[in-house]
């Protein structure tokens, strides 16, 4: 078990740091409303704060999810120690 | 399997198969998961977003959302967001009538807002008088296809309400004008003649007609008969977004973004042309993994759309991929509902309100979220 763990460790720290931070654009934009400050003289905060929003979610549904598995099937793969496989 | 162990093809290849499995099955299962409980219409999924449309109606005392100094944009973003509203929060009343008393506030603060002269500043300016108080003979005012469609939101569940006099009258003028045209269209603005927006006048005649019990299957039959060979690219089966007035020559390409929502707004007086539009919209389908949008041009066109399109990516606009939804609920059609669906979800962050029971989409604003509540409980009346 604490071979897996250590294996999906940077994954899903790294997803909780992306969790965050998406949680805290979406929250701020839903708060103030894209469309009214990009009319509203601030297009390019607008603009940027969606980008990031979308980037963060392309992320963490296409690439965080293939990352975890690559890690488990690599665990899975590696030899067990002190077989004819193991260097 | 175990045999392959410490092979090195072995496991690079299993890592792209895992890879490739991942990308296959997860994203779409992940963004779909909503969709075939709001396909279904269920209560709960629908009320979600209609709660946070409509509270965002009610909070509001100044009936324009967005002040950007273009009378034009503000006042036809208002008449998005409370036609919208109306005709979305109509649809679930529709769909669950134990949400009437929860809704009809918000929809006649909608109709009220309507019906404000404030709005139609730049038909105003553009016409000399807008023509909720003026239509002279041989002008369009297409506009208030919009306005009337959301009239009719109401009237379908309030037949005895306040603005039941506007809302006759300006039918019956709309009625009186698209029925006489001879290609079946008629001005939004001088010198404008916008096939969407003639859309959105039928639907409205149509949903009055359900509204009122008064029987226009015919005049719309003839009038369909003008407008579909004038209006609708034989090649694509896109609408054309813009004609020359008093012509069927375009002077615009057709577009994804026209079509689908004039797709939605026709079903409400011809489910045959609604079909029509519809399936232009899906010949215009585009997909990865899944996920999906509409082109907002069809092959042999280029443009870089407007505000009616809003953002294009790879070819596809936001604004057909989300009136689309719509069209394709109001069609039947679970397949392009879903791949919609999914795109939306990735683009449109939908977040919980803690403590509310309401969900709104981070990236709609008030705007996008009253058009998507309309699309995503889009029914035919």
């Amino acid at each position: 078990m604490k071979a897996v763990a250590r294996a999906l460790a940077a994954p899903v720290s790294t997803a909780a740091v992306l969790v965050g931070l998406h949680e805290a654009i979406g929250a701020w934009l839903a708060a103030r409303d894209p469309i009214a400050l990009g009319v509203g003289g601030s297009p390019a905060t607008a603009l940027a704060a969606v980008a990031c929003l979308v980037a963060l979610r392309v992320l963490l549904l296409f690439v965080v999810p293939p990352w975890l598995g690559v890690r488990l099937v690599q665990r899975w793969l590696r030899p067990a120690p002190g077989s004819p496989a193991d260097p | 399997m175990r045999a392959l162990r410490g092979s090195r093809a072995a496991a690079v290849l299993a890592r792209v198969a895992v890879v490739l499995a991942v990308l296959a099955t997860l994203p779409r299962a992940v963004a779909g998961a909503g969709a075939d409980a709001l396909f279904r219409g269920d209560e709960e999924a629908q009320d979600a977003l209609a709660r946070e449309v409509a509270g965002a109606v009610l909070a509001r005392r100044d009936p324009v959302f967005y002040h950007s100094g273009s009378d034009r944009f503000d006042g036809q973003s208002a008449i998005a967001i409370h036609q919208m509203t109306l005709l979305g929060l109509g649809q679930i009343v529709m769909a669950h009538p134990d949400k009437r008393e929860a809704y009809l506030p918000a929809m006649r603060a909608s109709a009220r807002a309507l019906a404000m002269p404030s709005l139609l500043r730049y038909a105003d300016t553009v016409w000399g008088h807008h023509g909720i108080t003026t239509m002279l003979p041989g002008e369009g005012h297409a506009y208030l296809g919009y306005v009337n469609l959301g009239l009719g939101a109401l009237r379908v569940h309030e037949p005895d309400m306040p603005l039941a006099a506007l809302h006759d009258r300006i039918t019956e003028r709309l009625a009186e004008a698209l029925f006489a045209s001879s290609n079946g269209l008629i001005e939004t603005y001088p010198g404008e003649s916008w096939p969407p927006d003639v859309a959105a006048v039928a639907g409205s005649i149509g949903l009055h007609a359900a509204a009122t019990g008064r029987d226009r299957r015919g005049e719309i039959a003839r009038w369909e008969a003008r407008f579909a060979p004038c209006a609708i690219d034989a090649a694509s089966g896109m609408l054309v977004q813009r004609v020359k007035t008093g012509t069927c020559t375009p002077v615009d390409a057709p577009r994804g973004s026209g079509t689908a929502v004039a797709a939605y707004f026709t079903g409400f007086a011809s489910r045959a042309l609604s079909e029509k539009l519809h399936h232009g919209v899906v010949r215009a389908r585009g997909s990865v993994l899944g996920f999906g949008g509409i082109d907002e041009y069809p092959p042999g066109h280029r443009g870089s759309g407007d505000v009616n399109a809003g953002p294009i990516l790879f070819g596809m606009s936001v604004g057909a991929s989300g009136f689309g939804l719509g069209a394709a609920r109001m069609n039947g059609d679970r397949e392009t509902f879903t791949m919609l669906y999914r795109s939306t979800w990735l683009l449109g962050a939908p977040r919980s309100r803690w403590g509310s029971g309401g969900r709104s989409f981070a990236v709609g604003g008030a705007l996008g979220n009253a058009l998507l509540l309309a699309m995503l409980s889009a029914r035919a009346p």
